[in-house]
């Protein structure tokens, strides 16, 4: 608990600016849903015969789990704050509709007769009858979307947007209590705030005559709650105001210094290998260089690097080589062999390579050391005996690789599992501690083979190709800043499988910041000066 | 003066017009009333005035115009329009909901209030009490009093009310009733009124227009309507016993004996006599050659007589109190307890004989209210 105390402290700058982050995300979200969800529920209030489309457009989109759709909308509108905001608004968009609406047709027909009887305009009854009448339930609805968004607002770490999801996030991938809660408890307080705040705002634009019952009116009580809603109503005003004018200051390019934005996932290999570049590029060239490192998976990164959103990304040559270029793997496959099929195949892209760093963090299966004793496991084909009762462990992406993933590896060995669990990185680590799973397949750098000290199967087969850490930089930023290659290259082969591993496990274990974890190393690899 | 010209009304979907065929006319400064059972297309009527309902076929003028040549906003503002009090606008308050046509049409806005003020207290809610108040904190019969003066708030000629007073509780909706008669004594609108209820149009109305099936079945005064209705139809839907609880409607005319015993000014007494005793009464009226009324001849007069050759006219006494054919029960029953008299002559505007009541026919006629099945005739 005290510990918990202790890293909010420390972190108290960090978690505020995630927090604001998440925040701004959230109500932009609403914001956008407002200004499209608003309009759509007059338009099928007015028009019915749209209602059904519409309705049902918005419950499909509501049912498209969130994870799919920033895969859909990746490749259309890029990555970072803008893309989460625009998933998350789509899904505010139901209950603001609904509502809207249901506010707007469920007046009582007498008022709507009445007031076109006496010569009311469609605009005017909208404006003066409708609106204000159905006010309270169209505000009903944007409090739950504003809820909602907040909720989801978590999700932007995955499209490379900030927000607290960034530390649940990084907490997760390292199992890190502290981190995942420092996380995950503001945006609930921050839920429960938004919902507070929309509730007032929702109390107070209820017409007068519906908020108290006819006796408790008095000119006294009427011109307070008048006075209390121009105080609710100046202060939402000014939320908006703010809210648009960082979105305006945003979009403004502030400083004109050279800079390069090096992308990665949550993953803390990427993330160290990231600063290790950053670090010796400012050094070298003077750039400035920024990081997006919570970017959802590693497709999101390559869509974003060709779409030169971010310019620099670290990767795994084998996972280019076989998954995203979809060039023929096969046994005996060598490290530079593979480097090279990569470094021709990304060229078509616009994206040069610019070299390799060292380790090769390739898939391993691995055991507890128990089981390794007990049933003499070294090699993975000592696995094929036991693989029927067993239950594997193993990522989502290494789950569905077709060349070089869980079924062409089992294939190749001849060997069937039970059942295969998919996990987020850290997590499997856990499943096996438990003994959910039997075996799982992770990475040989991974940091948390240290911490659990797991027992590493050979690939006796030589089935994986190689995955070496290779750094790729796209074509636009080496045509302004040619020297950023030459002080990539200086990194080629500084760090052995050994020395990855360690930094892993520091970040892994202790919690250490990438950015310390790499200066700290390139120091001592005298790469870097005090 | 507004004219529906073979107005029909039919709905999508629906193979039976709700009107069909209308033709009628209401005439500037009256109120009209719209009766007829649920479904009749009473409302649908009111409706087609402001174009709140479309019309099939036909057409609706006023004075002469075509409403469907008129911008179907500004015709609705030159027309109140009062629906039950449900449709006062609850977010507004009572000023609100009275000002909001002016105002929306950008008028002076102490104009406004000073009508405002007169409004309110036209139809007798005091402004300082009641207008800042929210309709939540108003009776159903201050509500309904918003909605009257709402609807006279653009001055309009035309007044269109749809069952205003039909969820008010009897003592208040006797109360708007008369208030509006009496506003209307003093502002002399044309006033369209629509209701399910028979008391009230005939309390009300100059005009009713009785509709069945979307037909007009019977347009006339109240009393008319009571008296002479046209079918079986309208004399269900009226009711045996209504003309009762309306006794000004009853008239002399109506209850008046039409062959009493008369005869000419220079008949014989004796022969006189000899018609008395056949027609089983104890007088005759004398009339001239032009049946105008010159006196009456009593047996008893008779028999005092010595010669019985004498001509009736110089032994008749005068006619004494005379009644003309479209006085009422009333006054009847005031002037027969008043002098004590026993029968007493109708006379036309000429002085011509018409009928004769006697006591006995107004007991018949009173005793007649009481008995449903023959309650009819009396009406007739």
């Amino acid at each position: 608990m005290i510990e918990f105390f202790n890293y909010v402290a420390d972190n108290a700058s960090l978690l505020l600016n995630y927090t604001l982050q998440h925040l701004r995300i959230g109500m932009l979200a609403v914001m956008c849903g407002i200004v499209l969800g608003v309009p759509l529920g007059l338009l099928i209030a007015r028009f019915h015969i749209i209602k059904k489309p519409v309705m049902g457009v918005s419950s499909v989109i509501q049912a498209i789990p969130s994870l799919a759709f920033m895969g859909l909308l990746i490749p259309v509108i890029g990555i970072g704050d803008k893309t989460a905001i625009v998933i998350i608004a789509m899904y505010a968009l139901l209950p603001i509709i609904r509502n809207t609406y249901t506010g707007l047709t469920n007046i009582d027909e007498n008022i709507m007769e009445a007031a076109r009887g006496i010569g009311m305009t469609s605009r005017q009854i909208l404006f003066k009858i409708q609106l204000p009448l159905a006010l309270p339930v169209l505000m009903a609805g944007i409090r739950v979307a504003a809820v909602n968004s907040i909720g989801t607002a978590t999700l932007a770490s995955f499209v490379g947007g900030g927000g607290l999801g960034k530390q649940i996030y990084a907490g997760i991938q390292i199992i890190n209590v502290n981190m995942m809660l420092s996380g995950a408890i503001p945006a609930c307080l921050l839920a429960l705030l938004i919902d507070f705040l929309f509730g007032l705002i929702e109390k107070s634009v209820v017409p007068i005559s519906l908020q108290i019952s006819g006796s408790a009116i008095s000119k006294d009580r009427v011109h307070r709650l008048k006075h209390h809603r121009k105080r609710v109503l100046t202060v939402a005003c000014l939320a908006i105001a703010v809210l648009i004018g960082s979105v305006v200051y945003d979009s403004i390019e502030w400083d004109d210094t050279p800079k390069i934005t090096i992308g990665t996932t949550e993953y803390i290999e990427e993330r160290i290998v990231a600063e290790l570049y950053a670090q010796v590029i400012e050094d070298r060239t003077g750039i400035k260089v920024e990081q997006n490192n919570a970017m959802g998976d590693g497709l999101v990164v390559w869509q974003a690097l060709q779409a030169n959103e971010i310019n620099a990304v670290p990767a795994y040559t084998g996972t280019y080589y076989a998954t995203r270029l979809e060039l023929p793997i096969y046994p005996g496959l060598t490290a530079e062999d593979t480097y090279n099929g990569v470094a021709e195949g990304i060229a078509e892209y616009g994206i040069t390579a610019a070299g390799q760093l060292g380790p090769n963090n390739q898939y391993v299966f691995a055991v507890k050391p128990e089981a390794a004793e007990k049933y003499g496991l070294e090699k993975v084909s000592d696995l094929v005996p036991y693989a029927s009762n067993w239950v594997v462990g193993c990522s989502q992406s290494f789950y569905a690789r077709e060349q070089d993933g869980l079924f062409p590896v089992c294939e190749e060995y001849g060997m069937e599992f039970k059942e295969a669990l998919t996990f987020g990185a850290a997590p499997m680590y856990l499943a096996l501690e438990n003994d959910d799973v039997d075996v799982i397949v992770t990475f040989r750098t991974d940091g948390l083979l240290q911490k659990y000290d797991l027992v590493l199967l050979e690939d006796d087969r030589e089935f994986f190709p190689p995955y070496v850490l290779f750094f790729m930089v796209n074509d636009a930023v080496l045509a302004d800043y040619p020297q950023v290659l030459d002080a990539c290259l200086e990194l080629q082969g500084a760090v052995t499988d050994e020395e990855m591993q360690d930094l892993n496990y520091r970040g892994a274990q202790d919690g250490d910041l990438p950015y310390d974890i790499a200066h700290d190393f390139l120091v001592e690899k005298g790469l870097l000066t005090e | 003066m507004i004219s529906f010209e073979n107005v029909s009304k039919a709905y999508r979907g629906q193979q039976e017009p709700v009107v069909r065929d209308l033709s009628f006319q209401i005439p500037q400064g009256q109120i009209v009333v719209l009766i007829g059972p649920s479904g009749c297309g009473k409302t649908t009527c009111l409706k087609m005035i402001n174009r709140l309902v479309k019309i099939t076929s036909g057409k609706i003028l006023i004075d002469g115009e075509d409403i469907m040549e008129r911008d179907p906003i500004q015709l609705r503002r030159t027309m109140g329009y009062v629906i039950q009090q449900t449709g006062i606008f609850p977010h507004m308050t009572v000023r609100q909901n009275i000002e909001i046509i002016p105002t929306l049409q950008k008028e002076d806005k102490d104009k406004i209030y000073r009508n405002t003020l007169k409004l309110m207290d036209m139809v007798g809610l005091d402004p300082d009490e009641y207008l800042d108040r929210y309709p939540t904190q108003l009776s159903g019969g201050q509500l309904q009093r918003v909605g009257v003066a709402r609807a006279f708030a653009t001055d309009p000629e035309i007044i269109l009310m749809d069952e205003p007073f039909s969820a008010l509780d009897p003592i208040t909706r006797a109360q708007l009733q008369d208030e509006l008669l009496f506003l209307q004594s003093n502002m002399k609108k044309t006033i369209v009124f629509v209701t399910h209820d028979m008391d009230e149009a005939i309390k009300i109305a100059d005009r009713i227009a009785i509709l069945s099936g979307g037909e007009l079945v019977q347009y006339d005064t109240p009393e008319k309507i009571m008296k002479e209705p046209a079918n079986d139809y309208v004399a269900r839907f009226v009711g045996p016993k209504r003309l009762w609880t309306k006794p000004e409607f009853i008239r002399a005319e109506d209850i008046m004996v039409t062959d009493p015993a008369t005869v000419p000014e220079d008949l014989p007494i004796f022969k006189a006599m000899e018609i008395m005793r056949t027609e089983h009464v104890d007088s005759v009226l004398v009339l001239d050659t032009e049946r105008r009324l010159l006196g009456s001849v009593s047996a008893r007069a008779i028999l005092d007589c010595a010669d019985k050759q004498v001509a009736c006219s110089s032994i008749m006494s005068s006619p004494g109190l005379t009644s003309a054919p479209n006085r009422d029960l009333v006054w009847l029953l005031a002037k027969f307890n008043e002098t004590g008299c026993r029968t007493m002559p109708v006379i036309d505007s000429q002085g011509r004989l018409m009928g004769l009541i006697t006591t006995s026919s107004l007991v018949t006629t009173m005793s007649q209210q009481f008995s449903p099945e023959s309650g009819k005739e009396a009406a007739g």
